[in-house]
């Protein structure tokens, strides 16, 4: 048990290694390297992607999938990645440091201490829910009927050349669900040298501590760090936020790349790459994800980076997409597939739409703990009336375009869809729930910042480490 | 020092608390706001799966399963068998079955389901063999037709 412990924390290490070494190499002017847990979170998310990649690749290629393929691709694409960081052209730095909230200096000792004692909650609430989630295995009705099956699935075939791909009667087939969980848990039970249920959740435990990473790193551009760090022990503590991770689904996944790529973009409106990479890989993660992709570089068309930086934000995406379908065709798999009774069938589009978003809308509403929802309606109110940061409206539009994106890739459906909305709805809305958490903590707490309508970034005298 | 003791001690305290109050899978089941799925931690699934694996890859495995979710997990457990969710599930199923050999695991019946109760009964009346039975969790039976 404890050298697959050991050798799963080690592979899982391997996979952030070659995240941070493909973000130096894609990074080149260092705004996205500028603190600790964006650059944990962005390694960990490129890490991910090249991981499942490689997996994906390999296996589609007929080579034999196993610890010293799949680990010499990430050495291998991870040199290559260093190599090129080394060759690059240094970038100038743009005018005005990127400022990292508040001036640390200027924290008093209780600031401090707050901030210390939410640190240490955060990091005992991340401990429990990755211990929860290793115990729970793969319980969860999604987990062994949809991304932990193709995680078992992959590593026992070696490829994806088993019965799994070749004949699985099913009324409800999952097998065009975008797998990059599973390759990952693929990744984690080559690791441990056999199926185990329990180590393959560190996947999603270490996508939970990235999630609050990155949101912590969000809000501490606006505000002081014990204010961050509570607002990010309110996320951390959500009801979905705790379940996702330990039922071991794609959906808390998802909503880390889609911040994350908003996060990349917005810090820095010339480094397209690395959200395109991001985005590419929230559309390798959920079906909604490519819809996601298409519509935040929709999004960047009109605004942040103009139409040739859009085009660049969708190649990744778009080349992963065209990948993904054309294995699919190539084993005869259909992309979607509903559940149950296709009592919706005969209704027009529009009508399914309807349905769609009527039970997203119900779902948001439905109380639940700490469900910022509500309150979110409340910023959107405070962004109309021009008295929250203007940098939260972009965003703010970003995530009404996402859940609208939701409730499209829903009506899509074919089956059941009002019991597909009631058993999945508060699932979908986490999609883009941490950007929209985000918007909502820095509408009510964040000073407004007059001039920068892209970056709010407070003006401070020294570059210090944001955690 | 003093700051990193409190750091610990802090620590250790929340995630005591948030390891009482998060182990009862009813904390879990409020939290999600989504209906509760079946749970399947009590059972002990490794006999079952282990006979399944020896089964001939030629004769077919059913689950006979009301809701589905026990069909989920054992075709969970059991890849790479193939195994297959019945066409019907109430008593009748047994009729439908292929000709030949097949194989029927019937998971627990219910407390008050009389269709499960009589499938089991049936199953067990019309079954060739009975090969693993446990009360309370699954019974595997091989039926010829």
């Amino acid at each position: 048990m404890i050298g697959a412990a050991a050798g799963t924390a080690a592979g899982l290490g391997l996979s952030l290694l070659s995240g941070a070494a493909l973000l130096a190499a894609l990074d080149r002017n260092g705004r996205l390297t500028d603190t600790l847990p964006l650059r944990l979170a962005l390694s960990w998310g490129l890490g991910a992607a090249l991981t499942a990649g490689s997996v994906w690749l390999l296996g589609w290629a007929g080579l034999p999938l196993s610890v010293a393929s799949v680990g010499g691709t990430l050495v291998a694409a991870s040199g290559l990645a260093l190599l090129l960081a080394r060759g690059r052209r240094p970038v100038p730095e743009p005018a005005g440091p990127p400022a990292v909230g508040p001036p640390r200096a200027s924290e008093g000792p209780a600031a401090r201490l707050a901030f210390g004692l939410l640190l240490a909650a955060l990091t005992a609430l991340a401990l429990v829910t990755a211990a929860l989630s290793v115990r729970a295995g793969a319980h969860a009705s999604d987990a062994h009927s949809i991304w932990l099956l193709k995680a078992r699935v992959v590593a026992l075939d070696g490829g994806f050349d088993g019965l799994y791909w070749r004949d699985w009667p099913d009324g409800h087939d999952r097998r065009g669900y975008p797998p990059l969980v599973s390759l990952l848990g693929a990744w984690v039970h080559l690791l441990a040298g056999r199926i185990d249920d329990g180590l393959v959740k560190l996947v999603f435990a270490s996508f939970h501590v990235a999630l609050l990473a990155l949101v912590y790193d969000v809000l501490a551009r606006h505000l002081a760090r014990w204010m961050a760090a509570l607002a990010t022990l309110g996320l951390a503590l959500t009801g979905m936020t705790i379940v996702l991770t330990v039922w071991g689904v794609a959906d808390l996944p998802l909503a880390f790349f889609l911040l994350a790529a908003l996060h990349a973009l917005r810090l820095d409106a010339r480094g397209a790459a690395v959200a395109g990479l991001l985005l590419a890989a929230a559309a390798f993660t959920k079906l909604e994800g490519a819809v996601a992709a298409l519509l935040v570089a929709a999004l960047a068309a009109g605004g942040v980076a103009g139409t040739r930086r859009a085009l660049r934000l969708l190649v990744a995406p778009a080349a992963v997409v065209l990948l993904w379908l054309l294995f699919l065709r190539a084993r005869g798999i259909p992309l979607l597939v509903g559940p149950g009774a296709d009592v919706e069938a005969a209704a027009r589009f529009g009508a399914r739409l309807a349905v769609a978003t009527s039970g997203l809308l119900a779902s948001a509403l439905r109380p639940g703990w700490l469900n910022a929802w509500p309150l979110f309606v409340v910023a959107l109110a405070l962004l109309a009336a021009g008295r929250a940061p203007r940098a939260c409206g972009r965003w703010a539009l970003v995530v009404l375009a996402l859940l609208a994106a939701d409730a499209l890739v829903l009506g899509l459906q074919a089956g059941n869809l009002p019991w597909l909305v009631g058993v999945t709805g508060t699932r979908l809305l986490y999609h883009v729930y941490p950007a929209a958490y985000a918007v909502t903590v820095l509408a009510l707490a964040a000073p407004r910042a007059p001039a920068d309508p892209e970056v709010t970034r407070p003006a401070r005298t020294s570059r210090g480490p944001a955690a | 020092m003093l700051r990193l003791l409190l750091f610990g001690v802090l620590s250790l305290g929340v995630a005591r608390l948030a390891w009482t109050l998060a182990r009862e899978p009813r904390v879990l089941d409020a939290l999600s706001g989504e209906p509760s799925a079946r749970r399947f931690e009590e059972q002990d699934f490794a006999p079952l799966v282990e006979r399944l694996a020896a089964i001939p890859p030629d004769e077919e495995v059913f689950v006979l399963a009301p809701d589905g979710s026990a069909f989920a997990w054992i075709r969970y457990l059991a890849y790479p068998r193939r195994i297959v969710l019945a066409p019907l599930t109430g008593p009748e199923a047994l009729d439908v079955l292929p000709a030949g050999t097949s194989w029927v695991v019937l998971p627990e019946a219910r407390a008050g389901d009389d269709a499960s109760l009589t499938l089991r009964a049936r199953a067990g009346a019309r079954a060739a063999e009975r090969v693993l039975a446990r009360d309370g969790a699954f019974a595997l039976y091989r039926i010829e037709r």
